[in-house]
C-alpha cells in the first residue's frame, strides 16, 4: 500500500517560478527513497509538502490515505517525522530528555509512557548517555543523532530528512548511516551526499527544476554520468574514475 | 564578540543550574513563583524614602542562594546586567529633588540620593529573586506554574518564546560579529554604519531562524502550547510552610514597628 501519493502537486513560492511542477509519485509503505537534485531544485519544497509544513496549490498529496490539507494537518504531522537540516533548529530544551520528550508530550503522553519512549528512542539512536546533558554541549553528530531520537519518539510511520549527513564528520556519517539501515519505517530523504543515497535507499527520485525527471532504483539512477550531469550532478565519489 | 560568546554561555547556564536537585529545586515551582511575586511587591511596595528597613529583606534571596547552592557569579552577573538601566533610573532623583533631609545634626543630604539609593536596592532585591527564581525551577516548570495560576495562555507562550528566541538572537549576532570581524583586516574598530547595517541584518536573519525553530516545533505537534515534560511534585507540609514562613517574614519587615525603627537607626530618618 502507498503511504506517499503525490498527484499533479505544483506549488510556487510568492511572485517565483514554480518550485514544484506537475510531480507525481507513490511510495509504498517501509520503502527507503532518495530525493535527489541540483540546489533549488526543489527537494526541500517537495519534503516540506510531505511533511505537511507546506501544502499543493495544485494536485493532491495523501498520507496514508488522507489528503494533506490544512483541515488534516495534525494526521499529517503525527504520520511524518521530519528531521531538519540544522539540529539546532530542533533542539531548544534545557536537556536532552526533554527535547526528546517535546514531541511525545505534544501528541499528549505522560508519566512512565513518556518516559519509556523517550528512553526507547534514545536506546535506538544510542544517545542514552546523553540524556541529562543540555543540547547546546553536544557535538554535531550527536545533535544529529538526538534530532533523530526526538523524531523517533513520536513513533511517525514515516520519516523525512533533510540532508542527513551535512556537516558530519567520517564517523559520524557511518554511525548515522547503522542507525539508518536499522529504521523500520517509510524513510524519504533529500541529500547531495549521493554515496549516503546508494547506501540506504533502494529508490531515488530525481528533481531538476520542480520536474521529476528520473524515479526508479538508486543504481540506475546513478548509472550514466552524462544523464547526471545534465540534471546538475555527478557520479557519487565511490563511482569515479581514479585519474 | 568574547561578550557575545559568554552571553550564549550565560544564558545556557541559567538552564543548566535549574537541573540540579537542592533542596530549593526541589520545592514545588507553585510556590517558589507565588512567594517570588509576593517578595517582589512587598519589596516595591515600601514608600521610596525607605532604605534602613529594606535590608532585613536581603536574608530571602540569601536563604535562597544558600539552600540552591548556586554560585553567587551566576547571580550577581546577571544582576550587574541590570545595574546600567537601574543607575540611569535612579540617577534623576538627587538632580530633581532637591529638598534637603537632616540625618544628623550636621549631616544633611537632598531627599534624592535616599530615593535614588531605594530604587538601587529595591532594584537589586528584585531582580536576584527573580534570577534565583529562574535558576531554581527552570523554564518548562516555570511555564507550568504559571499556567497553574491561571496566567492567560498567550501571555505564558510569549513569555517562553521570548525566552528562546533570545538565544537565537544572540547567536545570530555571535556569527555575525565573527564573519565581520574576520573580514575586517586592520579595522579593528567597528564604525557606526557598519553596527547599523549589522544589527538589520541580525533582525532579519533572527526573524528567519526563529521562522524556522518554530516550523520545527510546529513539526513535532506543538501547537502554542508548551507541554510539561515532568509531572510537578505535588504541594507538601514543606511547600505550604515554606510559603507562609516567607509571607509572615515579608509582612513583618513591611509593617511592623521594629523595622520601621531600624530604618530610622540606619538611615537617621523617619519615612
Amino acid at each position: 500500500m502507498s503511504t506517499v501519493v503525490f498527484h499533479s502537486v505544483s506549488f510556487a513560492y510568492d511572485g517565483h517560478k514554480r518550485a514544484l511542477d506537475s510531480v507525481s509519485f507513490d511510495i509504498d509503505a517501509n520503502e527507503s527513497v532518495a530525493i535527489v537534485g541540483a540546489n533549488g531544485a526543489g527537494k526541500s519544497t517537495l519534503l516540506q509538502h510531505t511533511a505537511g509544513l507546506l501544502f499543493a496549490q495544485e494536485g493532491t498529496i495523501e498520507i496514508n490515505g488522507v489528503p494533506s490539507s490544512k483541515q488534516n494537518v495534525a494526521h499529517v504531522r503525527s504520520n511524518i517525522g521530519f528531521v531538519f537540516q540544522d539540529p539546532n533548529d530542533m533542539l531548544f530544551m534545557p536537556t536532552v530528555f526533554e527535547d526528546v520528550a517535546f514531541g511525545p508530550a505534544n501528541l499528549g503522553l505522560t508519566g512512565n509512557e513518556l518516559k519509556l519512549r523517550v528512553e526507547k528512542a534514545l536506546q535506538q539512536t544510542h544517545t542514552t548517555e546523553l540524556a541529562e546533558r543540555p543540547p547546546h554541549h553536544l557535538s554535531g553528530g550527536q545533535k544529529r543523532l538526538v534530532s533523530l531520537a526526538a523524531v523517533l519518539a513520536m513513533e511517525p510511520k514515516i520519516l523525512a530528512f533533510d540532508e542527513p549527513t551535512a556537516h558530519l564528520d567520517p564517523r559520524a556519517r557511518r554511525n548515522l548511516i547503522n542507525i539508518f539501515r536499522s529504521l523500520q519505517q517509510t524513510r524519504i530523504t533529500t541529500t547531495h551526499d549521493l554515496d549516503f543515497a546508494l547506501d540506504v535507499c533502494e529508490r531515488t527520485i530525481v528533481l531538476s527544476e520542480g520536474r521529476v525527471v528520473f524515479d526508479g532504483s538508486t543504481a540506475n539512477a546513478f548509472s550514466n554520468a552524462q544523464r547526471l550531469e545534465s540534471w546538475g550532478l555527478e557520479l557519487p565519489l565511490r563511482m569515479q574514475k581514479k585519474d | 564578540m568574547k561578550n557575545i560568546s559568554n552571553a550564549i554561555a550565560n544564558l545556557h547556564n541559567l538552564d543548566t543550574l535549574a537541573q540540579k536537585k537542592t533542596p530549593a529545586h526541589l520545592l514545588n515551582a507553585k510556590i517558589q513563583l507565588l512567594t517570588s511575586i509576593f517578595f517582589v511587591i512587598v519589596v516595591s511596595s515600601f514608600s521610596r524614602t525607605f532604605v534602613g528597613a529594606l535590608f532585613p529583606l536581603f536574608l530571602y534571596p540569601l536563604a535562597i542562594l544558600s539552600l540552591s547552592e548556586i554560585p553567587i557569579k551566576a547571580v550577581s552577573q546577571r544582576v550587574a546586567w541590570a545595574l546600567p538601566f537601574v543607575f540611569f533610573v535612579a540617577i534623576w532623583n538627587p538632580i530633581l529633588e532637591t529638598n534637603t533631609v537632616h540625618l544628623t545634626k550636621n549631616i544633611s543630604v537632598s531627599s534624592g540620593w535616599i530615593s535614588g539609593i531605594s530604587i538601587v536596592i529595591r532594584s537589586l532585591l528584585a531582580t536576584s529573586t527573580i534570577i534565583l527564581l529562574v535558576a531554581c525551577t527552570g523554564i518548562p516548570r516555570l511555564t507550568q506554574a504559571l499556567k497553574n495560576l491561571k496566567m492567560p495562555n498567550t501571555l505564558v507562550m510569549l513569555f517562553v518564546l521570548i525566552y528562546r528566541f533570545l538565544f537565537v538572537i544572540v547567536h545570530e549576532a555571535e556569527r555575525l560579529t565573527r564573519a565581520q570581524q574576520l573580514r575586517s583586516g586592520k579595522n579593528t574598530k567597528t564604525r557606526p554604519k557598519q553596527v547599523a547595517r549589522i544589527i538589520g541584518v541580525l533582525l532579519v536573519r533572527s526573524v528567519e531562524r526563529s521562522e524556522r525553530i518554530h516550523t520545527a516545533m510546529t513539526a513535532r505537534g506543538f501547537q502554542n502550547n508548551l507541554p510539561l515534560i515532568e509531572k510537578e511534585r505535588p504541594l507538601s507540609f514543606i511547600d505550604i510552610a515554606w510559603l507562609f514562613a516567607w509571607l509572615t517574614f515579608f509582612v513583618v519587615c513591611r509593617f511592623h514597628p521594629m523595622f520601621q525603627f531600624l530604618n530610622f537607626t540606619i538611615q537617621g530618618t523617619h519615612p
